[in-house]
């Protein structure tokens, strides 16, 4: 694990991006803006076009997302309990949640985007 | 009986609890006592006579009797206080609880144990760090340190080690690890001094999983502190100088207004004033008759006066 200051850094540095990216986020379901209503906006269609113009920003928002998020969850869980072990544990499972979490939402996002295939 | 300005009586009985623990049995109960209260009567003077007077097994912690020993802390109606300095009548209540602070182990009725606390201080290694080895082993001379460089740091140098602020942290009470207000206050107090050349040990210490970085910033520790030092800023100001020592943004401060202690200038204070009281006469006058108003109310410090009375007579 990088130092709790770096972590700290990376914590505040993904805070004001993140107030970037879900600025983006809610303009593309806000009504009047990109669509006429929230339900549009939520509509298969429209979903695979925000994909296909704003890609980068909600692949951004994805990561921002998931570091902000997976370290503040650490320093919860290292509050809740101490000791060498549920110390790595935690780790180990921010580790393995931001990896899984980076992968589907990737995965799926290309998925849709036709730049893989899943089956072919 | 008179009253006060609120018109209320100036002297009346306050039922105080104490949160008893008898470690030998294990039994933790609630015991009440009465005692008569007048305005200028601190918890710590309920708690003597009632030590003096109803119940010679009641333990607690106490020195100085003017918070600067920081010995008398407690947890006085749910808020950690020094006893000494906590007027009965102040509190407003007819009832007064008083417990063990918490977060400390108890160790029996009112006293806690310091162990883990003071640990956590010295952790912090609060004192001048030097890169010299010679100078650290062997300091011979004291330091200059310039009047406004004193005034960064003077605010946080008043701690006395009450432990109120870590009895009010929240953090504590479920982080047994977290270094707790008062060592972070005092590492932001010693990484300033510019006299001080052990930064970077300094930031290794707190810049751990149950450091610096664990403070949720409830600021219930600046306002249990009964010197008014802050440690909740300090812990602040101590993040700001690590993020941006990480970032880059800020080069490690480099003590450039310390003097070599060979090179420290004496000021010539003069000689020390004359003592105000001459007559010794007067003096002994003076104590005999505050002793005999306070034997009433307050026997145990009249008996103490006494005590010091025979001191300067018998010199």
């Amino acid at each position: 694990m990088p130092r709790e200051s770096t972590l700290h850094l990376l914590l505040y540095a993904t805070a004001g991006l993140l107030a970037v990216f879900l600025t983006i986020h809610v303009a593309l379901h806000a009504p009047g803006l990109f669509y006429d209503t929230y339900k549009e906006s939520v509509q298969r269609e429209s979903v695979r076009k925000n994909y296909e113009n704003f890609g980068w920003a909600l692949v951004a928002l994805l990561i921002v997302a998931v570091i902000h998020g997976l370290i503040g969850l650490r320093g919860i869980l290292l509050e809740l309990r101490q000791g060498p072990r549920w110390e790595a544990f935690v780790n180990f499972l921010v580790v393995f949640l931001g990896a899984y979490m980076l992968g589907l939402g990737t995965y799926t996002l290309l998925t849709w985007l036709g730049i893989i295939h899943f089956g072919g | 009986m008179g009253v006060n300005g609120n018109g209320r009586p100036a002297t009346r009985v306050v039922k105080i609890r104490v949160r008893r623990y008898d470690p030998e049995t294990g039994r933790r109960w609630w015991q009440e006592y009465r005692v008569e209260a007048k305005k200028g009567t601190t918890v710590l003077d309920a708690l003597l006579r009632i030590k003096a007077e109803q119940d010679h097994t009641l333990a607690m912690r106490y020195s100085c009797r003017m918070g600067a020993c920081g010995s008398c802390g407690m947890l006085i109606n749910k808020m950690p206080r020094l006893a000494c300095e906590t007027q009965l009548l102040d509190l407003g209540t007819d009832t007064v609880t008083i417990e063990p602070l918490p977060n400390f182990p108890v160790l029996r009725d009112l006293i806690t144990d310091f162990g883990d606390f003071f640990k956590k201080h010295r952790d912090i290694m609060p004192y001048i760090v030097r890169e010299s080895k010679k100078e650290n082993e062997e300091p011979y001379r004291e330091y200059y340190m310039p009047p406004d460089e004193l005034n960064k740091i003077i605010r946080f140098s008043y701690c006395i080690m009450c432990g109120l602020c870590y009895a009010a942290c929240p953090v504590v009470a479920i982080d047994k690890k977290f270094l707790g207000p008062q060592a972070l206050g005092q590492a932001y107090r010693w990484v300033t001094d510019v006299r001080d050349e052990g930064l970077r040990l300094r930031l290794e210490k707190v810049d751990d999983k149950h450091g610096v970085w664990r403070c949720h910033f409830a600021g219930s520790c600046s306002a249990a502190c009964p010197k008014g030092v802050d440690p909740a800023q300090g812990i602040q100001l101590l993040r700001s100088k690590l993020v941006a020592l990480t970032a880059g943004a800020r080069r490690e401060k480099k003590p450039t207004h310390v003097a070599t202690p060979t090179t420290v200038r004496y000021v010539d204070v003069g000689d020390a004033p004359k003592p105000t009281v001459e007559d010794k006469s007067l003096l002994v006058k003076h104590l005999e008759e505050t002793a005999q108003e306070l034997e009433q109310d307050l026997p145990y410090v009249a008996q103490a006066l006494r005590d010091y009375l025979r001191t300067i007579t018998s010199s």
